[in-house]
């Protein structure tokens, strides 16, 4: 009997909770759901139903080059956050308040400047007579300039640069969330340090960096004007192309059909990577009722 | 050409107003448009100095003459589609790149010209299309770095395509565009004989310089990384360059074999006040008013006459029509036919 009244109030709590998110469902289906929806039914032709766009996409290799290319930066520039971003959370999370301070200010205000001023900022340092290379050459540590620029080095630099916040805050949110007690109940049953960060400490954070890498690596695949900017021809990305077909060509149906795989890829990247580490135990641990 | 070429050059027109006040602009002895009963139009362009430019030339002279209040937007051919196909028209006349415009032309979303209005035998040939009249011509040009090409600069495409006499960085714009037009004229193709494209023997030629070139998409970045010596030489427009040289900056360029590109006139199709915009087009097409055009920013305008009444100075800075000099204009048509071919193929050719 207990159980049965306890079933019911939760199916009634539930049910409250579906209606209170109702408005956010209805805001989204049409202002996102909708648009999107109608960019794909777009890719299907100008007039009526074709695959032309798609079969295009098939039949010319550049595409398929460019969604390589774009995938091996993003994991890339995902990795690379991972590792800077990771520490400078930990730090974030463990220091005093002032530090902490000072450092959530130093990850914020990059944040806030516009993207393109950031990028043309690479610029003025990366290239030939450019600051680095200037600096280096007066120190007399180099004889002539570093080539830094229009390669995937200068791209993944600046992707880097943009993204790094998106992984700080969310791993610096989880990791402020770790009880510290469960790492001193570590040491009290002889655990060292590398041990509690190993066992206790990382796993705990794994949420933070589940939400972070998906964050990063989903915003560099759609990344256009970082590249456009820093890269060479060979480290085209595939929104640069999808640009190329909006503004210029107008050619709106093969637009659209780019993005509908691209989509189309991010979201089975998805999948996959919920089936290899189960993306709702990792996301949300041991918190779901 | 499209409107981020123009968004860094506040300096240049503001150079061209001054210049531009010292001819008296009264507009004596002009007939009036006929605009019927129409209040008001509404005009898209591409903003910057080029924005100005039309402004003191086209806008302000046409709305004394006439009455009509004319009201800017901004222009995007993207959204010229997006329009025309919603029916929700905004604008009721459009400033183009003219390539965007003959591929819009082609995609049946211009009105087409009357050119009982529009004086078309006054104007450069070729200007004078059925969906589209062009605006405004500048010059796609061989530029250099003085700094550091130091003995003989290049005097034509050959010269820029010739990488053992030229060593260093070639600033090249990354466009099919315009780039290919520029490796068979480097190659020894006659003008005249330029259109339709010889593809292959394009990209042989462009060959020669891809490990050397620097590729640019926007006219800011093709003069900044002359400037700063990203590149040693560089495919230029000539309104980018033409306010840092007069400045003394260490740049220079000729005007030999320019590729004359140029921005459009075209009207959205089933604009209702599509009369008045006939007559402001046939108004922009007036030499006096092109000739007030050239002195605010170093580009042409399409009627043959419009040059003539510029001192000797002033016209060094314009591009020369193919008629007077050694330039050649773009074949629009044949791009609204072979962009989408070609930029594939240009978009391969950068990746390999």
């Amino acid at each position: 009997m207990a159980v049965d009244l306890n079933v019911s109030a939760e199916r009634a709590a539930n049910r409250r909770l579906f209606l209170l998110s109702v408005p956010l469902l209805v805001t989204f289906a049409a202002l996102f759901m909708y648009p999107v929806a109608r960019v794909l039914w777009r890719s299907l032709g100008d007039n009526g139903l074709s695959l032309i766009a798609y079969q295009q996409i098939i039949n010319t290799p550049v595409y398929q080059a460019v969604m390589l290319t774009t995938l091996r930066t993003a994991m890339l520039v995902t990795i690379i956050c991972l590792l800077l971003g990771y520490p400078l959370a930990y730090v974030m999370s463990q220091a005093g308040r002032a530090l902490r301070l000072v450092l959530l200010v130093l990850v914020l205000v990059p944040f806030w400047v516009s993207l393109l001023i950031r990028s043309y900022a690479w610029m003025v340092l990366l290239q030939r007579n450019g600051m680095i290379n200037d600096t280096l050459r007066q120190l007399g540590l180099i004889a002539s300039p570093l080539d830094m620029m229009r390669n995937p080095f200068s791209v993944a630099i600046g992707m880097t640069h943009a993204l790094l916040p998106y992984i700080v805050l969310p791993l610096f949110a989880v990791m402020l969330g770790i009880d510290r007690r469960l790492l001193q109940a570590a040491a009290s049953l002889g655990a060292g340090p590398v041990a509690q960060f190993w066992r206790i400490f990382l796993p705990l954070s794994l949420p933070g960096v589940v939400a972070g890498c998906l964050l990063v690596f989903i915003l560099a695949l759609g990344f256009f004007i970082t590249p456009s900017l820093l890269g060479g021809p060979r480290d085209t990305m595939i929104a640069m192309l999808v640009a190329q077909e909006t503004s210029r060509l107008l050619n709106w149906p093969l637009a659209s059909a780019l993005s509908a795989v691209l989509l189309t890829v991010a979201l089975g990247l998805y999948v996959l990577a919920d089936r290899l580490v189960g993306m709702d135990q990792a996301l949300w641990g041991g918190r779901r009722t | 050409m499209n409107r981020r070429r123009f968004l860094e050059v506040g300096l240049m027109g503001s150079m061209g107003l001054l210049a531009a006040t010292a001819v008296p602009t009264l507009a004596l002895a002009q007939t009036a448009p006929n605009v019927g009963s129409v209040q008001q139009l509404v005009i898209a362009q591409g903003g910057g100095a080029l924005g100005d430019a039309y402004r003191k030339a086209y806008f302000d002279p046409f709305s004394q003459l006439t009455g009509v209040k004319i009201v800017e937007a901004d222009s995007d051919a993207a959204k010229l589609k997006a329009m025309v196909e919603s029916g929700n028209l905004e604008w009721d006349l459009a400033q183009l790149d003219a390539g965007d415009a003959a591929s819009v032309g082609k995609q049946n979303l211009l009105e087409p010209l009357d050119y009982s209005v529009i004086p078309k035998e006054q104007l450069i040939t070729d200007t004078a299309q059925e969906h589209y009249v062009i605006a405004d011509v500048a010059g796609l040009t061989v530029a250099w770095n003085t700094g550091s090409v130091t003995g003989a600069p290049p005097s034509s495409w050959s010269d820029f395509f010739d990488v053992n006499a030229f060593p260093g960085r070639r600033g090249m714009l990354k466009t099919a565009g315009q780039t290919l037009e520029v490796a068979l004229l480097a190659d020894g193709v006659d003008r005249a004989a330029l259109y339709p494209l010889d593809v292959d023997r394009a990209f042989s030629v462009l060959d020669r310089v891809k490990s050397s070139a620097v590729w640019w998409d926007s006219g800011a970045q093709s003069i900044q990384l002359l400037l700063d010596g990203e590149t040693d030489l560089s495919m230029m427009w000539n309104g980018r360059i033409q306010q840092p040289k007069d400045d003394g900056k260490p740049v220079d360029f000729t005007f030999n074999q320019s590729l004359l590109v140029a921005d459009a006139w075209a009207i959205p199709r089933g604009v209702k006040q599509k009369d008045a915009a006939m007559q402001f087009i046939a108004f922009a097409m007036r030499a006096q008013q092109e000739a007030i055009f050239s002195q605010a920013i170093p580009y042409i305008g399409p009627n043959t006459s419009s040059t003539n009444s510029l001192d000797d100075t002033l016209k060094a800075k314009l591009p020369p029509s193919p008629q007077v000099g050694t330039t050649v204009l773009q074949n629009f048509g044949y791009w609204a036919d072979n962009s989408t071919a070609l930029t594939d193929r240009f978009n391969q050719w950068l990746l390999t």
